[in-house]
């Protein structure tokens, strides 16, 4: 985790400007341009991809997900390339920084996987990105949402299939204060992952000249939240933008509307608060609440109707699986590797793999994205309300935002891991 | 802050303790008991959790779920001792508290593995999801409803305890094993019935909140550190003790929450480092 071997943006160029000079001086720019190691240079066996994603405790239900949409991609794609077979080894990160590197060495050593795919949680990602950037290992990030990979921790080998803490909270700060009202409370789950996404929010509501009455930062992992709930009800807010996940966000969903906060104030929060398996336990308590997502199961276009039908059908309607937001991270990151593929002629060599990457469009079931310059993924964000369907309740769409991305951050804002900008 | 938060804070830290009295009280009439430090105590709350919700997704019934939550975790709970506890009593508690963090993690794993990770939740009677008016405050009905219950059924094993011949044999049981055992009573009988209502009561409190909370592999481990926290303030083995002791942490928990922003978690151990740095043995040491 030295920081100091980071390749900066400009530090890559520079340094590949250099290199690729210095090898047609030479006559050897092919093979030395990107700095691809030896062992990256095979063109038979398995098609190896290394998957760092929990697969214990409380954070399966993301690496399962992820797993079933990443492989049914590569199924569809009839699960090899040009007679070589895609072989998926699965690494439990745990969650823990220490445990995902050492996972990810194993893959990058031992099994010389050829595209690295993970993690989950941010702190993992960065130990992750670390090595994948030194050992110049292309990586897809299928979920961990930090802002900092588009900033300061940006590499030329790490691209991004899910979405930023970022790209959901500012447009959602703009369509609040448009839509919803001039003054807000804020709140948050009191870790990385909370801060930012609350601070991402604020800078769009504040911009727009809104207000911010007053924060509540619960500890990750809180059972009750009725002392937070009660400072909210008591302090006269008509709009409440909150961001928790997992566990937090049934429980203060639920409880919120036992207080009947619900009724009384005009609830919002961000895609990962209502993925899909979450909603299901959260139920009626959900209903009213207003968010802004990548995808719903309620997207009406050809692709996700589709992707949806095949997903069913290629779990067997397994209730562990069942489709959400991750199971869409983990499909666009198969068809990443799949379209690099089927661009390099399927050489899967590691410079060769990353200019395929480079600036790649998708016909994403959350509709179309591309890479942008940062290696974040442009994409359709939509406001959902959550109403009744059926026995249960969906994010019904009610608007479309448009596509964004994850702005270049490192300069301001979040400087470094730990010191969260906190929105008082 | 204004008065009616005051009340509705109030009200929230002894919902709070109450409930986890359902679990401490069982700990500590264990311990007093069997001096069997039970790690799979909270275990049991989370079984009675998953049974109810598997219930009342079942039959739809809220009120069959907090029947027979109880009573199946009641027969885990008689395995539990007769095959693994039994056979160790007059050993160190050391042996105990492995065999019983062995079981946890065997019942977590359980879990798991029927269940799976996702999160559940129970949903609530309808007549008990609104609101009711109490002291000029609007406070959840369910919530009131959870704090009656659980102070009715502490009351429920106050009564058991103290009036019944039943509770008298465990009363002794707590002070002196050995002349329990010189007038003749069976005790190896009253630690299987001890453990086996115990682990009922741990698993009631666990389908009664799980409406207002949710339901998930880790709660288990969650209920059990705040239970010990409750004996150790209240002093171990100590039925009163742990009264006072889950009342002092549910209101700790939630004063601390909107007095010490951002520091909710630490309010807990402070009162803990405090009393036990005047009381080492516990609030509550009932005397011979």
């Amino acid at each position: 985790m030295e920081q100091k071997k980071d390749v900066t943006r400009r530090g890559f160029l520079k340094q590949s400007a250099t290199v690729a000079g210095a090898a047609a001086l030479s006559g050897l720019a092919g093979n030395l341009l990107g700095g691809a190691p030896a062992y990256a240079a095979k063109g038979s066996g398995p098609i190896k991809i290394g998957v760092v994603l929990p697969f214990s405790r409380a954070y399966k239900v993301i690496g399962d997900r992820v797993v079933a949409g990443l492989e049914l991609a590569l199924a569809q794609a009839g699960g090899a390339f040009k007679g070589r077979k895609f072989e998926v080894i699965k690494e439990d990160s745990e969650m823990n920084p220490n445990v995902g590197l050492t996972k990810t060495r194993k893959l990058v050593d031992k099994d010389k996987v050829d595209v690295l795919v993970g993690p989950v949680s941010s702190a993992v990602c960065v130990a992750m990105r670390n090595y994948a950037n030194e050992k110049k290992v292309p990586m897809i990030i299928p979920t961990a949402g930090n802002v900092e990979l588009a900033g300061n921790l940006y590499s030329p080998y790490v691209f991004r299939s899910s979405i930023s803490h970022w790209i959901f909270a500012h447009p959602m700060g703009y369509w609040v204060k448009d839509h919803l009202g001039d003054e807000v409370m804020v709140g948050g789950a009191n870790y990385a992952a909370g801060q930012h996404q609350v601070w991402a929010f604020t800078m769009a509501f504040r911009g727009k000249g809104g207000k911010v009455v007053g924060s509540i930062y619960p500890p990750l992992n809180e059972k009750d939240y009725a002392p937070y709930l009660t400072k909210l009800a008591n302090s006269g807010a008509k709009i409440f933008f909150g961001w928790f996940a997992g566990n937090d966000a049934v429980n203060i969903c639920r409880q919120a509307a036992q207080f009947g906060l619900n009724k009384k104030i005009k609830m919002t929060t961000t895609g990962w608060f209502f993925e899909r398996n979450l909603l299901m336990a959260q139920k009626d308590a959900a209903l009213g609440w207003h968010c802004c997502f990548n995808w719903a199961i309620t997207l009406d276009n050809p692709v996700n109707k589709e992707f949806v039908k095949a997903y069913d059908k290629f779990t067997k309607n397994d209730a562990g699986v069942s489709v959400s937001m991750s199971s869409v991270h983990g499909y666009d990151a198969g068809q990443m590797i799949i379209q690099a593929l089927k661009k390099t002629g399927g050489d899967t060599k590691a410079a060769n793999i990353v200019k395929a990457l480079e600036y790649m469009k998708l016909d994403s079931p959350r509709g179309p994205v591309e890479l942008d310059v940062n290696h974040e993924l442009v994409q359709p964000m939509y406001i959902g309300q959550i109403v009744k369907s059926g026995s249960g309740v969906e994010a019904k769409i009610i608007a479309n935002l448009g596509r964004w991305t994850t702005p270049y951050l490192g300069a301001r804002g979040i400087n470094s891991v730990g010191q969260p900008f906190i929105v008082k | 802050m204004d008065f009616s938060a005051l009340i509705t804070t109030i009200l929230h830290g002894l919902t709070l303790g109450m409930v986890l009295m359902l679990v401490a009280g069982g700990l500590t009439i264990i311990f007093g008991m069997m001096e069997v430090l039970n790690f799979a105590h909270g275990s049991l709350y989370m079984l009675g959790a998953y049974f109810g919700y598997t219930v009342a997704h079942l039959t739809g019934s809220f009120w069959l779920a907090i029947l027979i939550a109880p009573l199946a975790v009641g027969a885990v709970g008689f395995l539990i001792e007769f095959f693994s506890l039994r056979p160790l009593y007059g050993r160190p508690p050391l042996h105990h508290l492995l065999l019983t963090f062995g079981i946890s993690l065997i019942v977590q794993n359980a879990i798991k593995f029927i269940w799976g990770n996702d999160i559940y939740s129970i949903e609530m009677p309808a007549f008990l999801s609104g609101s009711s008016s109490l002291l000029g405050v609007q406070y959840p009905t369910y919530r009131l409803f959870v704090l009656l219950f659980s102070v009715a059924l502490s009351i429920l094993i106050w009564l058991l305890i103290t009036k019944t011949k039943w509770g008298v044999v465990v009363r002794a049981g707590t002070e002196d094993i050995e002349t329990l055992e010189a007038h003749g009573i069976d005790t190896r009988k009253v630690f299987t019935a001890v453990f086996v209502v115990c682990a009922a009561f741990a698993a009631v409190g666990g389908a009664v909140v799980a409406p207002m909370r949710t339901v998930y592999p880790q709660m288990g481990v969650d209920i059990i550190i705040e239970a010990f926290i409750v004996v150790i303030i209240g002093g171990l083995g100590s039925i009163k003790g742990a009264v006072v002791g889950a009342l002092i942490l549910g209101l700790a928990t939630q004063l601390g929450a909107v007095f010490l922003t951002g520091f909710a978690d630490a309010a807990i151990y402070i009162v803990m480092a405090g009393i036990l740095l005047f009381r080492p043995s516990g609030l509550v040491t009932e005397t011979e």
